[in-house]
């Protein structure tokens, strides 16, 4: 213990970069901790682009290391800091935010799926190390119990999703502000999100209302072979309005929730998954495959699709950006369901839970 | 069991199912079978998951790793890093990477010859066996 009494509490993550739901939460954390008058850094392993001013390298931390420190280790990929958390003589905290499990990036992204199998083995290797388990939901914590976790206690992921009051992006507003009917979905381009069911639910939506475009937001740069056969497979199906933007700024981001008619989610693992929130913050109703953590996350709200049947996705959607009063029952529903994830209660919950720890020790 | 669930009251739901079948019933009455001609237009695209990696090992993936990781590990335990020496590091990691590349070339080359000389070995080893049993002076 360094500095007084109080412990430090660091944090632990693999890659620190712009616009990630973890590094977004670190950095959330990070604040909450110091204003709660501990000393408190981010460690990590690799710092993205325009992070490293945020966080230093985690074998700097050998000389904060005490046993009466803490350790909060964001896991979500295998990362040479397992060995050095598991070895340190500080108390161990996870905050666990599910891996993808590798099948899904069996024969397209080699990296990814050892990173995602090798995960696994090294979730199960700190079941015995680690004191207390936060996961960011239920899922989550039912999953680690099963790997053997005892200490486990669901905190809802922290994000300030007041941020999104700010600005949009004018020129994204400018092209695509035309009366169309914009169909969106949020995260990065991979085989777990199935943004190619996405694509071909939008080949029958696009017969039902020619008016209409699909955006599929985010970073592609992880699985490049994906983001291929996604081109592919727009260009077989004949479909002019699908548009695949890349990484995108805040502001862009903010434009396009507000230019959306409905957010729709084919994905198949989800730890949390933030866009769905941040869909709900936007009076977006919301459509989404019944997977992982999904219908947690959604808490009986929205629109939660069971069978992968695309025609009649695509019929179900048009109904609900149709009919007005079907679109507005849904949307108040999902409005009570984001003030559950309000900041102020996130942040709450989570110092609370850091809090108990401390001071059971002490 | 209805595909989707809302909270929206039995009856509204019901209500809604009815009008899907019924809106997806009448356009293909008029257009065909779209998830038919779907099907066909993406063909096998999307069987991109039937190929795994289990022959590569770890190690193999761990020097990759290395070479991929090598300048950002520098440049996050120090201060910033001049051009000289941004430069030293990208042309290190390139030609690491190379050298990953020839040595997975000549290994599986080395794997193949390995295999063909165990082949030829069973093979011979069958000869000589016959040999011994149907060859003359055999009691």
């Amino acid at each position: 213990m360094m500095g007084g009494t109080r412990p430090e509490i660091h944090q632990f993550l693999p890659v620190l970069d712009a616009g990630d739901a973890i590094g977004n939460e670190a950095k959330q954390l990070q604040r909450l901790l110091r204003d709660a008058g501990y000393v408190s850094e981010m460690y990590v392993w690799r710092a993205g682009k325009g992070q490293k001013r945020y966080c230093r390298h985690y074998s700097r931390h050998r000389a904060r290391s005490a046993p009466g420190n803490v350790m909060v280790y964001h896991f979500s990929v295998c990362c040479p800091i397992t060995a050095y958390f598991a070895s340190a003589p500080d108390r161990k905290v996870m905050r666990y935010h599910n891996i993808t499990p590798a099948s899904f990036f069996a024969g397209i992204a080699e990296e990814v799926y050892y990173i995602t199998k090798k995960g696994r083995r090294e979730l199960a290797q700190l079941a015995n190390v680690v004191e207390l388990a936060l996961p960011v939901s239920d899922y989550n914590g039912r999953e680690l119990r099963e790997s053997g976790y005892r200490a486990v206690e669901t905190a809802p992921l922290v994000v300030d999703y007041d941020a999104f009051a700010a600005a949009p992006d004018a020129s994204v507003l400018r092209r695509y502000d035309d009366g169309w009917t914009n169909l969106l979905f949020v995260g990065r381009l991979s085989p777990n999100k199935k943004q190619e069911d996405l694509i071909r639910m939008f080949y029958h939506y696009k017969r039902i209302n020619p008016r209409s475009r699909l955006f599929l937001v985010g970073a592609a740069r992880q699985v490049p072979r994906y983001r291929e056969v996604l081109g592919t497979l727009v260009e077989r199906l004949g479909l002019s309005d699908v548009v695949i933007t890349g990484g995108v700024s805040h502001a862009a981001l903010v434009a396009y929730y507000k230019l959306a008619s409905a957010f729709v989610c084919m994905s198949e693992h989800e730890g949390f998954c933030v866009p769905l929130v941040e869909a709900m913050r936007f009076d977006v109703p919301v459509v989404a495959y019944d997977s992982s953590a999904v219908a947690d996350t959604l808490g009986g709200t929205g629109v939660l699709v069971r069978e992968k049947r695309h025609e009649a996705i695509a019929e179900l959607v048009h109904c609900l950006v149709e009919d007005t009063a079907l679109r507005e029952e849904i949307v108040a529903k999902q409005r009570r369901r984001v003030e559950e994830y309000a900041y102020a209660s996130t942040s709450t919950g989570f110092i609370e839970a850091m809090t108990a720890f401390i001071e059971e020790r002490q | 069991m209805s595909f989707f669930d809302a909270d929206i009251g039995a009856r509204r739901k019901a209500e809604l199912e009815a009008t899907i079948a019924e809106r997806m019933a009448q356009r293909r009455a008029d257009g065909g079978d779209p998830s038919a001609e779907e099907r066909r237009r993406i063909g096998d695209l999307l069987d991109y998951g039937r190929t795994t990696f289990e022959e590569i090992t770890y190690d193999l993936y761990n020097a990759r790793k290395f070479v991929r990781m090598f300048p950002d590990e520098a440049e996050a335990s120090g201060g910033p890093i001049g051009w000289i020496k941004r430069f030293y590091q990208r042309v290190v990691r390139r030609v690491l990477r190379q050298q990953i590349v020839y040595n997975e070339a000549v290994l599986g080359v080395l794997e193949d010859l390995d295999e063909r000389v165990k082949k030829l070995e069973a093979n011979a080893g069958v000869e000589a066996n016959a040999g011994v049993e149907d060859g003359p002076g055999r009691e």
